[in-house]
């Protein structure tokens, strides 16, 4: 790609003092830190606190650590995180921002699990090590990925500086970040109601606390720090992190949230602020031996056991897991030598993984619930989650995790409903292996499954299936996840079934909840359809019995009180069938009718109901085609023309028509006439030219191009008057409802001024057909039935006598017609009957 | 990031940004430095951002519930689901808009700022998904689905009784993507109509095409076509091989353009003259080809795969676009075409066109002139941050942009769902590209304001690359044969407005994108977009 000059360098009008000052203060908080050890956000919330047992703690410790990288161990539950891909270093970071990280990792970024490998080196010599190193790492290039516009995606050009700070805040603080980060204090958010527990926690000092055991309630959960993100990435380097974590940290603890291109650039907008011009990443003049030392030092430094790079050799590996020797060689956590990293470590981590070296068990041998929680606290899932787990003080169970007090009122709903804490906390993890499908367990992490929970502004991060496939395999089995099939729990299916599912659902259901997309107005809730892919059937069975026995303090509540229905009109009051019919109603649901209370308030919006006048809708209809002209009258008989062959294509009775498929569907569904006793008209065109003599009646299109249709008049009552042309006369046609039922139908054909002169063919005749079936039947002169419709002739023109009202027969169809003599203006009315 | 200064955006009464730095909270510093700071603020200028000059200010604008692409799709449950697809100003006062639900509202109150006192009063119902709403000949004429339809009131209660059938007479096979847009006026009084192609026809909708298609196409009769309703009335096929054409739009010298999008057989966005007889891209509109008055006859076969320049020696009739919008760079869906005729009114683009923008939610500008006798020209970003898709576009009395929004369907940025907003200039000039013409040897660029001499005269303060795509069937194509041009010389003018650009290795047909980073006005401002997309059908021979 050819490269332009850095662009849209921020200018600076006014330089100001304060901008000086400013700058020496960052200056001062970065070089100012003292040195913290690493942070590892379930070791500070869990560990300091006791909620880890020693080994537990260690073992965190070594995932987090990364010390398998070096330390091989074949343990799955050690797998080290490892650092950053720096492939593509090159482009991403500043040079400053690496040569002071290198110089002093904790000092730059506080917290950061980066060991230190050159604390041992004086300043000059550190100078030099870290140069050649800074040097390698500007050969490690990679272009960055081109996100592909499409319809549903926008990507404006350079869309990593169109980044909007205030929009990227806003989303800073709602879609997820604060759950691990720290959040602007000034930060505004909903005045949501702090839960009675919260209420209370802030009036107890900490003995009180401890004595009701909500002293892990009350708990200030610490942040993880971010670093000086500001001096470290451009905008189009931290846009794409933050749009593709796990390219660049493949050990996904920095999760994806599901970001659209532009909310990327809105965050990193925020997140670097207006600063005063980009960042430029200079290469650096490559000096080749330098570079090459740079790559020796990299594998030497075992910079290459965590860190991905282009070009480097083997590592070089420590002494195996399995084989250390705590008595002996823990140097690399307290005082470690010049070829030892440097952690950094405080007391408690340091004896944690002594704890660890120290147990007996091995990590491998956790049961699945271990293997969760230790999954968890790598993830974090934490940070957002409640589980119930064991802890290490005698097998006691206690819920761990969740957002913590001071961060619940960044989760917010999208519109101000109050449904409490669980409409917008992330749902706690407590057997959640027994509830939801292995399949849909699996789904809740990939990236194309849209939100669940849409009510909710947080939003479940995705994770790649590798990440996540040991938690998927074993929550089930942790949480004893019940394998029985949906018909060992609820037998077999059947309409009586489905009917009562149908009842049932609104009976208390649709409260609260949507189905495929509709629901109540106001209710704001969990759309059921798709529930059963996604829940197991003992789980849904149990929980539908009971809510509040699987979910603490849930606002679904019974419909089975001391076990008992109370629909015992329905399905017997057998509780046992009434569950399995909602379940096999909700499994069926994209073909069965909507809870009839949902149903009203859709047909209460779509539903076009003709009350006082005539309603007109213009669709596309499966009679009347894809020029169809609906007409709803408040007779309660209705009908459909079709303006492309111009006739009388069909006519109901009852309900009108739902306009919603019409006005809103991108797919435009033909409208479908909503009422009963519908009748279709025939086919073929309503006016033709024969001769005298003839009995063939012109099929649809050998006359076609002598129609014209004109459009249609409103009278002072709103009834429509089509207005068409068939060759030379001008034809109005009125169609409207009877007070006794049927349709009255009104031509009124006049020649077209000054065309009459080209019809002087004696031997052709303008007819008119009134009915056709394949067996018409006479019932008087003027009277005719036959394809379940009644026709009779009120008015017929005026120089026509009955006899002149044949019937014509010709190729399976018999057709009823009029001859209009067409000289002068001609009114034929009919009567229709069904 | 440990700093705890605080940076602020803020916006003031004139749009204009400063950004605010508060130091108060700067406490362990300035507690070190044994000052205390409260309340100083110190304002910084920032890069010239596009609202310092166009003001967006909102009509009316609401979010859906559901996603812009759900099946279940609903409005806003308050007010008018105001998804505007067609506009026209009344008098200088009232807006008639066609909403895609089928109606037509005439609004009052518009130009308040802020228009919180806007009344909204039902004209017409029963649209079949009108796409363009025109006040001619004492009546509205919008296009619906089926028919161009001419409405009025003749009892006088302001509510229409009359939908007479202007012109009809193209195919519907039923399929959604076959739009009917317009109409638009041109200087000879046509009534111009563009016809979405459809896409993939199925079961009865194939009963509805074309029997027998040249080719092999199945497409309903002139879907992809342009037609006019001519002032006497009749309905005439103009010219072919449209995709989806949702926007229409005349010059100053009342002559017709129509913008395309990127899809199959086009390769990225354009903009295109009309006129009888000529081909645009879309080769199944060529399924109506053996109708009776088609104006494209007798092409047997369309090249595929090639890149354009060579597709249009094998395809005579094939006539390049005047702009192409590169994708992405210059929008991703262009929509409405507006004619910038407010001598001035609206900033120094009088005589431009600004395109509306779909996915991007924005606003595109576009230079035209006539070189051999077509026209041709460049397109620039304008303007951007629309809360919805941009489908529809009208200038009003006071010269300010009305932006008719709705992204239902597909997606947009922004965060409202439909609506109407107004885009008014704030008086102050934008530094930026007004005019691109084309030279025997490169480019002359015509700036809104006097340039700095120093940086516009260094050749290293522009780049430039040309390219083209592909004439094929797949779904857009890459920019392809890339080439970096050198850009030898750059000589200012006296009255420093105009540079000329000489420039190596020009070809014609291919799209010319300059990057003028370098180039800052006198007062040292860089440009608002340093972008600029020249579509060079033809070099000038002076």
């Amino acid at each position: 790609m050819h490269s332009f000059p850095v662009r849209r360098s921020t200018l600076a009008f006014f330089l100001t003092f304060s901008v000086l000052l400013f700058l020496m203060a960052s200056a001062v908080s970065t070089h100012g830190h003292a040195e913290s050890p690493p942070f590892i956000a379930g070791f500070e919330r869990f560990a300091r606190h006791g909620d880890l047992s020693l080994s537990d703690a260690g073992g965190l410790l070594v995932s987090e650590l990364s010390c398998a990288a070096c330390h091989e161990s074949a343990d799955p539950q050690l797998t080290p995180k490892r650092g950053p891909t720096l492939v593509g270093a090159a482009n991403q970071f500043s040079q400053k921002w690496l040569r002071e990280y290198l110089n002093d990792p904790s000092g730059k970024k506080a917290g950061t699990t980066m060991p230190h490998r050159l604390r041992h080196l004086d300043a000059s010599q550190r100078q030099a090590v870290v140069n050649k190193l800074v040097a390698f790492l500007s050969t490690q290039k990679k272009p960055f990925e081109t996100v592909r516009a499409t319809g549903a995606v926008a990507v404006m050009h350079e869309f990593w500086n169109q980044g909007d700070p205030l929009r990227g805040r806003n989303l800073y603080h709602t879609v997820g970040c604060v759950a691990c980060h720290q959040p602007d204090a000034n930060q505004e958010t909903n005045k949501t109601q702090p839960s009675a527990v919260d209420q209370m926690i802030a009036q107890l000092d900490s003995e009180e606390l401890r004595e009701l055991g909500l002293l892990r309630a009350a708990r200030r959960v610490a942040s993880v720090p971010h670093g000086d993100l500001v001096g470290k990435y451009t905008r189009r380097a931290l846009t794409m992190f933050l749009l593709r974590p796990d390219s660049v940290r493949p050990g996904a603890r920095m999760p994806n949230l599901r970001l659209s291109p532009s909310e990327a650039a809105d965050l990193t907008a925020y997140l670097l602020g207006e600063r005063m011009g980009e960042l430029s990443i200079q290469e650096s003049s490559l000096d080749s031996a330098m570079i090459e030392e740079g790559r020796s030092l990299f594998v030497e430094l075992q910079c290459s056991n965590c860190h991905e790079a282009v070009g480097v050799t083997a590592p070089k590996m420590a002494t195996p897991w399995k084989k250390l020797n705590p008595a002996t060689e823990l140097n690399c956590l307290t005082k470690p030598t010049a070829a030892m990293p440097d952690y950094g470590l405080d007391d408690l981590q340091v004896e944690s993984i002594k704890g660890l070296l120290e147990s007996d068990s091995l990590m491998a041998e956790l049961d699945e619930a271990k293997s969760v929680h230790r999954r968890m606290l790598q993830l974090n899932c934490y940070a957002c989650h409640q589980r119930e787990v064991e802890l290490p003080d005698g097998g006691r169970s206690e819920v761990l995790g969740g957002v913590g007090r001071y961060r619940k009122s960044y989760f917010e709903m999208i519109e101000q409903v109050d449904l409490g804490d669980e409409g917008r906390l992330p749902p706690p993890l407590t057997g959640v292996g027994s509830k939801l499908q292995t399949k849909a367990l699996k789904a809740v992490f990939d990236q194309r499954t849209p939100a669940y929970r849409r009510h909710m502004k947080a939003r479940m991060p995705a994770y790649h299936a590798s990440s996540v496939k040991d938690l998927v395999e074993e929550l089930p089995v942790a949480d004893r996840a019940g394998s029985k099939t949906e018909s060992v729990v609820f037998g077999k299916v059947g309409d009586s079934l489905l009917r009562a599912g149908h009842e049932l659902s609104g009976t208390g259901c649709v409260e609260c909840h949507y189905y495929r997309g509709e629901g109540l107005p106001g209710v704001i809730g969990l759309d059921l359809a798709g529930i059963t892919t996604r829940v197991r059937p003992e789980w849904f069975h149990d929980f539908v019995l009971d809510p509040g026995a699987l979910k603490d303090r849930t606002r679904m509540p019974t419909f089975f009180p001391d076990g008992k229905s109370n629909r015992p009109d329905l399905l017997e009051g057998d509780v046992e069938k009434q569950v399995a019919s909602l379940w096999f109603y909700l499994k069926g649901l994209a073909n069965q009718p909507l809870p009839d209370k949902i149903e009203k308030v859709r047909s209460q919006n779509y539903e076009l109901r003709p009350d006082n006048r005539p309603v007109v809708l213009r669709s596309f209809m499966q009679d009347a085609g894809t020029h169809a002209i609906a007409v709803g009258f408040p007779e309660r008989i209705h009908y459909a023309f079709d303006s492309e062959k111009i006739r009388l294509a069909s006519a109901w009775k009852g309900r009108f028509i739902d306009a919603r498929g019409t006005w809103f569907e991108r797919f435009t569904p033909p409208a479908e006439p909503l009422g009963e006793s519908l009748i279709r008209f025939p086919q073929g065109q309503p006016f033709a030219l024969l001769d005298r003599e003839e009995i063939r009646w012109p099929a649809w299109g050998d006359q076609m191009n002598l129609y014209q249709f004109r459009g249609y008049r409103l009278d002072a009552k709103g009834v429509p008057t089509f207005l068409y042309q068939f060759a030379q006369w001008q034809v109005e046609d009125r169609i409207e409802p009877m007070r006794q039922g049927g349709l009255r139908r009104q031509w009124v054909i006049k020649p077209v001024e000054g065309q009459m002169a080209a019809f002087r063919d004696e031997s052709v005749v303008l007819n008119l057909c009134v009915h056709q079936a394949t067996k018409l039947t006479r019932k008087s002169a003027t009277q005719v039935h036959g394809g379940g419709l009644s026709t009779r002739i009120i008015r017929s023109p005026e120089d026509a006598d009955s006899a002149d009202l044949r019937i014509i027969t010709a190729e399976k169809s018999e057709r009823w017609i009029v001859p209009v003599s067409g000289k002068e203006r001609q009114t034929i009315v009919v009567e229709y009957g069904w | 990031m440990d700093c705890a200064c605080e940076w602020k955006r803020t916006t003031d009464d004139s749009g204009g940004v400063r950004v605010v730095m508060k130091l108060a909270k700067l406490k362990h510093f300035t507690t070190a430095l044994g000052f205390w700071f409260i309340g100083i603020q110190a304002v910084v200028g920032v890069e010239p951002a596009e609202k310092d000059y166009y003001r967006l200010l909102s009509v009316a604008t609401s979010k859906a519930p559901t996603e812009s692409r759900s099946k279940n799709w609903k409005p806003s449950p308050e007010g008018l689901p105001l998804e505007i697809s067609g506009m026209t100003f009344l008098d200088d006062k009232r807006l008639a808009v066609a909403i895609r639900k089928g109606e037509i509202w005439i609004l009052d109150g518009v130009y308040d700022d802020p228009a919180t006192n806007v009344t909204y009063k039902r004209f017409a119902n029963a649209l079949h998904e009108p796409l363009g709403l025109l006040q001619h000949d004492g009546a509205l004429y919008t296009a619906q689905r089926s028919e161009l339809t001419k409405i009025r009131d003749v009892d006088g209660d302001d509510v229409a009784d009359e939908y007479l059938t202007a012109a009809k007479g193209w195919g519907v096979t039923g399929h959604y993507h076959e739009y009917a847009f317009g109409p638009k006026l041109d200087a000879a009084g046509n009534l111009w109509i563009t016809l979405n192609i459809g896409m993939g026809l199925k079961g009865d909708q194939l009963k509805r095409a074309i029997p027998e298609a040249p080719l092999g196409y199945r497409q309903g009769r002139w879907r992809g076509w342009g037609m006019v309703l001519t002032p006497q009335g009749k309905l005439v096929p103009m010219c072919a091989g449209m995709r989806s054409p949702a926007g229409l739009g005349a010059n100053a010298a009342g002559d017709m353009f129509y913008t395309d999008q990127q899809g199959n057989w086009v390769a990225t966005n354009s903009l295109h003259h009309l006129r009888s007889g000529v081909f645009f891209h879309h080769a199944e509109a060529l399924a109506s080809m053996n109708q009776p008055e088609s104006t494209i006859n007798n092409v047997e076969k369309i090249p595929a795969g090639v890149p354009f320049p060579e597709a249009l020696m094998q395809f005579p009739q094939l006539r390049p676009p005047a702009v192409w919008f590169p994708y992405k760079r210059a929008g991703q869906s262009p929509t409405d075409i507006m004619l910038d005729a407010s001598a001035g009114k609206f900033g120094p683009f009088s005589g431009q066109f600004f395109v509306g923008e779909f996915t991007q939610a924005g606003v595109n500008r576009v230079f035209l002139e006539k070189v051999g006798g077509e026209y041709q020209g460049a397109c620039f970003p304008f303007r951007s941050g629309f809360a919805s898709a941009v489908l529809r576009l009208a200038q009003g009395a006071d010269g300010s942009m009305f932006a008719g929004l709705t992204n239902r369907g597909w997606s947009s940025l922004g965060n409202a769902s439909y609506g109407l907003q107004r885009l008014v200039w704030t008086g102050k000039t934008p530094f930026e590209i007004q005019e691109m013409h084309a030279t025997k040897d490169g480019f002359e660029l015509l700036f809104t304001l006097p340039v700095d001499p120093k940086s516009a005269g260094d050749p290293a303060s522009y780049a430039m690359q040309s390219h083209t795509y592909l004439y094929h069937s797949a779904y857009g194509s890459e920019e392809i044969q890339k080439q970096d041009l050198t850009v030898r010389s750059a000589t200012v003018s006296e009255n420093g407005r105009r540079v000329r650009l000489v420039i190596d290795g020009l070809r014609e047909l291919f799209v010319h994108a300059l990057e003028a980073d370098g180039v800052r006005s006198k007062e040292g401002i860089p440009l608002l977009h340093p972008d600029a997309y020249y579509t060079l059908n033809k070099r000038p021979e002076h």
